[in-house]
């Protein structure tokens, strides 16, 4: 091994430092899926006969279906009777009214993580829903949001309150049939956030939810839906992570994002998910759909998203760009490390006219992990004049690690313009040199590097993101001037 | 300043540099001039610590201690500054960024605080003014899409800005037209000091018309084959290199 | 598993019951029960399989094809007006049986083996089989068990061929639905080069008929293949390809894949660079119009350290074609210095055809250089301003551009006959409206 080598295995060995668990007492469901613990899960959130039923539906289908093999990665069957469905702090009273009825047991597991719950948050200007296992726990800013008609809440309670706007959206984007795990997702979904911005309205500061999952043999199933209606925006900032367990954990979320005529959705993801140990042992099996709907003229939605964690990674956030002029952008880093598996890139599906999409992905892989990009852009027959812009690249920084690339690209239209461009390469020596030789040691220098190479994706994340994002790199650039 | 003893060093097995001796006294200008294939890059590739060399005898002293045992960023914070002759590109890496990066390495060395954002800025802007280069050079990334002058420049400006101890220059001239090498000849000259020392390595003799050295080297196969002053430099314009083949053996003046 | 389920062939029928060259070999017969036996498990692939996904053999599966042709009439002159070379070695299949009248393989020059694979069967063991395995896709064993006829191509060490061959596999038309199962063996030893050219050909319009071909490479050390294949058979015709080779180190192999013809065109093109310095060029054009249908799967395994390969593939689509590209880089553990590039550009003419190009790279190494880039799109209107600026009507300078946009697939041929014969065809194969 040479010594450049042997450097950047000592970097890229870093610790997971979100892998604490946190003592509080949980109600639970017992482990096993059947009808009935379907029809629990209901019961417990006093959801509507429709709402049961639309469950139902999903579970029937799911028990249809099969698992998905198509994707790169690797690993034992799950046993989905092993798990349980619901997992939930023990409820004092009928639910934290404010903060200060939040267990402070939870306050101090999202402080730990950096999670601005409090006046903290406040004074950041974040709206914040943080997700514990499988219900929300605490939402701040919701009633300065509602001066503005914005509607932001856990989902389990836009279940209730608002009944009709939920109906008319869920699953209008990710059908409950549509695949394995979102079927899945579907029938056993406990809690998520919803977001609703009415028409003309900017939102004023950036929505943003942390997911946890602390109890052990519990898999998460959250579900968020995003509507922006006409003319509205919304910057929306996602964020995970897991304690440190031996055994795997399952997370299948499904986000629905619809924008409607001129509406704007931002929407950028921190995963970092509990990846397991550097001999695979643990770690979260990230199954995720996530997929918007341009549904209105000159509508935009923009995926960021930063992954570093979890064990398996499968995830595609899409864009179904059915609105004339609407566009699709996706931006992604995706770093693995030890025997980490990623399997991540997007879809966007061209159907309006003067459709456009953007896709930048950037894969580093490190020691024996796999990393694959998986993507799809699809230019339907109507979609005149469509555009694609591809970039994807990768960095390796191991001789045992993989690095793959597996662009799908259909076209139906001879008036589109698609160019997919891959690249694959090692972290460059001279580069390090060169750093090295400017007094930067090799830790900075490879930082420095990688940072570079993210570059593209990392600007399209909120500042505060950044910071964060830039740190989970493994990278140290708080103040940088450049 | 630096003492560079016996030196021997090989790549692959095979002995390129083959018993270098070489003083460089604080404030000097040395030139190391020589025919292609005489081990000039390989010298400054080991003095700056580039990895793929093995040094097979020989020493090097640096300011009292043993260069050759330190990382090659440990030389850059104690002063040793290399600028290469084929400066790298680094996507997404912003000069400025890079620039205050290193020298917040060195200073931390030193047991300097940091610089901050606007300090540093002023600092860079009047090197600037030694390289002739405007402002937007600062938010480019690294040597991306630079050309061969800018690149250069671009060295002299980071090594305006580190104030490096001892400067291996390796073919800064090389790629530069009259223009730009008058620029990059002006900004060495106004960072020549008494304290500091500077290596030029070259194969011609017309950057040393722009910055006049103290001493002129003949490296020839791995050695210093003769030693002079700037008239030597001069002999070796008109001459070439052929007679130093059939100088006798390890003649120094 | 049956991957078609439902559809029987009668492919696995015929092989039971026909009459096959080379019975009084063991391993042969040995090889073609195992791919029987294979193929009754397997039969055709569906658009289940990722490879098949966008290229459906349904409609091949439900024609009922003979395997007896009929004599046919063809003379030497309509054979030579034919074939694309008038200067070289040349091997004549027509409708499925070598014709010894119209080949001109007598008198080759020393280290040049050329046969038909009926009468050579027993000199291809170590070929033979080798570089395709049965599993793959259910063709190979379709090929392995009904495998009639063929060309077997040696080149003895140190032989520099001088001229080229070309292997001519033409359908007269004269038996309907005729499906005939071509297997090619080409061994080039060490330090010797050939230059050959495969050559398919519908002599009807419209016949229906199905060529499957299979052509097996075996490059020693230093060895040189350059590889020409031209397809242009019948719009209403199948023809599904394998072109397979593995390569010995410093081996050089230049393949050049042209399809114009068919109704549906299948080409799996795989070369394994198993020496250092080894090299593959894997360059290919697709033309298509009407109801083309045409797939072209590529993959380049580089298995060793210090390999190189380089891939243009360009089509042009018209009328309501489909053209699927399927290009595979695999760079497998410890190839290191691997330096592979891969290009797939596509140039859609009409309102109604459809690309589906997926360029894909696997890698298990980390010091390479790996790059893949695709594109989707028009000719370029700038470029079309100025022809036209210049005093060239619009369709004239549309179809100037297209061929422009075809013809650099055939720029890294050095073989300046072989080129412009190629250019020609290509030419003539324009679409012209736009």
């Amino acid at each position: 091994m040479t010594e450049q080598s042997q450097q950047l295995e000592a970097i890229t060995q870093k610790e997971y430092k979100a892998g604490f668990v946190t003592d509080i007492e949980v109600d639970s469901l017992p482990p096993g899926l059947n009808e009935d613990v379907v029809r629990q899960i209901s019961l417990i959130k006093n959801e509507p006969e429709w709402m049961l039923e639309w469950r139902l539906k999903a579970f029937r289908h799911w028990l249809t279906m099969e698992t998905p093999e198509w994707a790169h990665v690797h690993y034992p069957a799950i046993d989905y009777q092993e798990i349980s469905y619901y997992s939930a702090p023990k409820k004092k009273t009928d639910g934290p009214k404010s903060l200060d009825e939040v267990d402070p047991e939870l306050l101090k597991t999202y402080e730990k993580l950096g999670v601005p719950l409090d006046e903290r948050a406040r004074l950041a200007g974040v709206a914040v829903d943080a997700v514990f296992d499988s219900v929300s726990v605490s939402n701040t800013f919701k009633d300065k949001l509602a001066e503005e008609g914005i509607l932001f809440m856990p989902i389990s309670e836009a279940i209730q309150e608002h009944p009709e706007l939920v109906k008319k959206y869920i699953g209008s984007v990710v059908p409950h049939k549509d695949n394995f795990y979102a079927a899945l997702n579907s029938a056993v979904f406990t809690d998520g956030s919803f977001v609703y911005i009415p028409k003309g309205v900017r939102c004023p500061m950036e929505l943003s939810t942390y997911f946890r999952i602390n109890a052990a043999n519990t898999g998460q199933f959250e579900r968020t839906l995003i509507i922006a209606d006409d003319d509205a925006y919304v910057s929306y900032l996602e964020g995970c992570t897991a304690p440190m367990r031996d055994e795997n954990q399952l997370h299948a979320a499904v986000v629905e994002l619809v924008a409607m005529d001129r509406a704007e959705i931002k929407y950028s993801t921190v995963q970092n998910w509990y990846p397991g140990d550097e001999n695979g042992k643990g770690g979260i099996y990230n199954f995720v759909t996530k997929r918007a709907a341009c549904r209105g003229e000159s509508s935009k939605v923009s995926w960021t998203q930063v992954e570093t964690g979890s064990a398996i990674t499968w995830k595609y956030p899409s864009v179904v760009l059915q609105g004339d002029n609407s566009v699709g952008e996706f931006y992604s880093v995706a770093v693995t490390n030890n025997m980490q598996q990623a399997d991540t890139g997007t879809k966007m599906i061209h159907l309006g006219k003067n459709t456009s999409s953007t896709i930048i992905s950037k894969g580093i892989s490190a020691g024996r992990s796999q990393n694959a990009y998986r993507g799809l852009v699809r230019i339907g027959p109507n979609a005149e004049n469509a555009r694609n812009y591809t970039e994807c690249d990768s960095l390796l920084m191991s001789d045992t690690c993989g690095a793959h690339t597996f662009p799908y690209i259909e076209v139906k239209n001879p008036t589109a313009k698609v160019e997919h461009e891959a690249s694959t390469s090692k972290i460059s020596e001279d580069q390090l040199f060169y750093c090295k030789q400017r007094g930067l040691d090799a830790e900075d220098a490879v930082s420095m590097i990688v940072n570079g190479f993210c570059k593209q994706v990392i600007r399209e994340l909120p500042m505060e993101f950044a910071v964060e994002a830039q740190n989970l790199l493994g990278l140290s650039l708080e103040g940088s001037v450049g | 300043m630096l003492t560079i003893k016996n030196l021997h060093a090989s790549v692959d097995g095979k002995e390129i540099l083959r018993g270098i001796d070489l003083t460089v006294n604080p404030g000097e200008i040395h030139a190391i001039m020589g025919p292609n294939g005489a081990g000039k890059s390989t010298l400054s590739n080991v003095l700056a610590g580039r990895e793929g060399y093995e040094i097979t005898q020989g020493e090097v002293i640096y300011k009292g201690e043993n260069l050759l045992e330190l990382e090659p960023e440990e030389r850059a914070q104690r002063g040793v500054f290399l600028a290469f002759q084929y400066p790298v590109e680094i996507p997404g890496v912003s000069n400025v960024y890079l620039l205050k990066a290193a020298l917040n390495a060195v200073r931390k060395y030193q047991g300097l605080e940091e610089v901050d954002a606007m300090d540093f800025l002023t600092l860079v802007r009047e090197k600037m003014k030694l390289v002739k280069m405007n402002e937007e050079f600062l938010h480019r990334n690294v040597n991306e899409g630079f050309s061969g002058g800018e690149k250069k420049r671009n060295e002299i400006l980071q090594m305006a800005v580190l104030e490096p101890a001892l400067a291996i220059l390796d073919e800064t001239d090389s790629g530069l037209d009259i223009d730009a090498l008058r620029t990059v000849s002006e900004g060495v000259n106004a960072l020549r000091a008494e304290d500091r020392s500077i290596v030029m390595i070259t194969h011609y003799q017309r950057l040393l018309d722009h910055i006049v050295p103290d001493f002129v080297h003949v490296l020839s196969e791995g050695r210093i084959v003769k030693s002079g002053d700037k008239e030597l430099a001069k002999e070796l314009e008109k001459s070439g290199y052929s007679w130093i083949h059939d100088a006798p053996e390890g003649e120094t003046a | 598993m049956k991957q078609l389920t439902d559809i029987t062939t009668p492919f696995d029928d015929i092989a039971a019951s026909k009459t096959l060259p080379g019975q009084d070999i063991d391993w042969l017969q040995q090889l073609r029960e195992q791919a029987r036996a294979q193929f009754q498990r397997q039969g055709l692939p569906s658009k289940k399989v990722e490879d098949w996904k966008y290229t459906s053999l349904w409609a091949l599966s439900q024609e009922v094809f003979t395997h007896e042709a009929g004599a046919s009439q063809l003379d030497e002159m309509r054979c030579s007006q034919t074939a694309l070379l008038e200067t070289a070695y040349r091997l004549v299949i027509v409708d499925g049986q070598f014709s010894a009248e119209l080949s001109h393989i007598d008198g080759l020059e020393t280290g040049l083996t050329v046969q038909p694979l009926s009468q050579a069967f027993s000199k291809t063991k170590s070929v033979l089989g080798q570089q395709v395995t049965l599993e793959k896709a259910g063709l190979n064993a379709l090929n392995t068990m009904l495998m009639t006829e063929g060309a077997y191509i040696q080149v003895t060490a140190n032989t520099k061929v001088s001229k080229p061959v070309e292997l001519l596999v033409i359908n007269t038309g004269e038996t309907d639905k005729l499906a005939t199962h071509l297997r090619h063996v080409i061994d080039i030893a060490e330090n010797a080069e050939l230059t050959l050219v495969e050559h398919y050909v519908s002599l009807a319009d419209d016949s229906v008929g199905l060529t499957d071909v299979i052509s097996e490479v075996n490059l020693a050390e230093n060895a040189r293949l350059n590889h020409f294949k031209l397809q242009h058979e019948s719009l209403s015709h199948y023809h599904v390809a394998t072109l397979a080779g593995k390569q010995a180190s410093s081996s050089i192999w230049h393949t050049n894949n042209i399809s114009l013809g068919a109704k549906l065109a299948r080409n799996d093109i795989h070369s394994q660079l198993l020496g250092e310095q080894a090299h593959v060029t894997m360059d290919g054009l697709y033309l298509v119009a009407g109801k083309q249908h045409v797939d072209n799967h590529t993959r380049i395994d580089h298995a060793v350290p210090n390999t190189t390969s380089e891939e243009i593939y360009k089509g042009v689509l018209d009328g309501d074609s489909h053209a699927v590209f399927n290009g595979k880089v695999i760079v497998h553990k410890d190839a290191q210095k691997t330096d592979a590039n891969q290009s797939n550009r596509n140039l859609l003419l009409s309102r109604t055809c459809e690309i589906d190009t997926k360029p894909e790279m696997e890698i298990y190494a980390d010091d390479v250089k790996c790059g893949h880039g695709s594109t989707v799109g028009q000719l370029d209107e700038q470029q079309l301003f100025f022809l036209r600026a210049r005093g060239m009507n619009e369709t004239s300078a549309r179809s100037l551009l297209t061929y422009a946009f075809a013809v650099e697939v055939l720029q890294r041929i050095s073989d300046m006959p072989i080129r412009q014969a190629l250019s020609n065809v290509i030419e003539t194969r324009l679409p012209r409206g736009v």
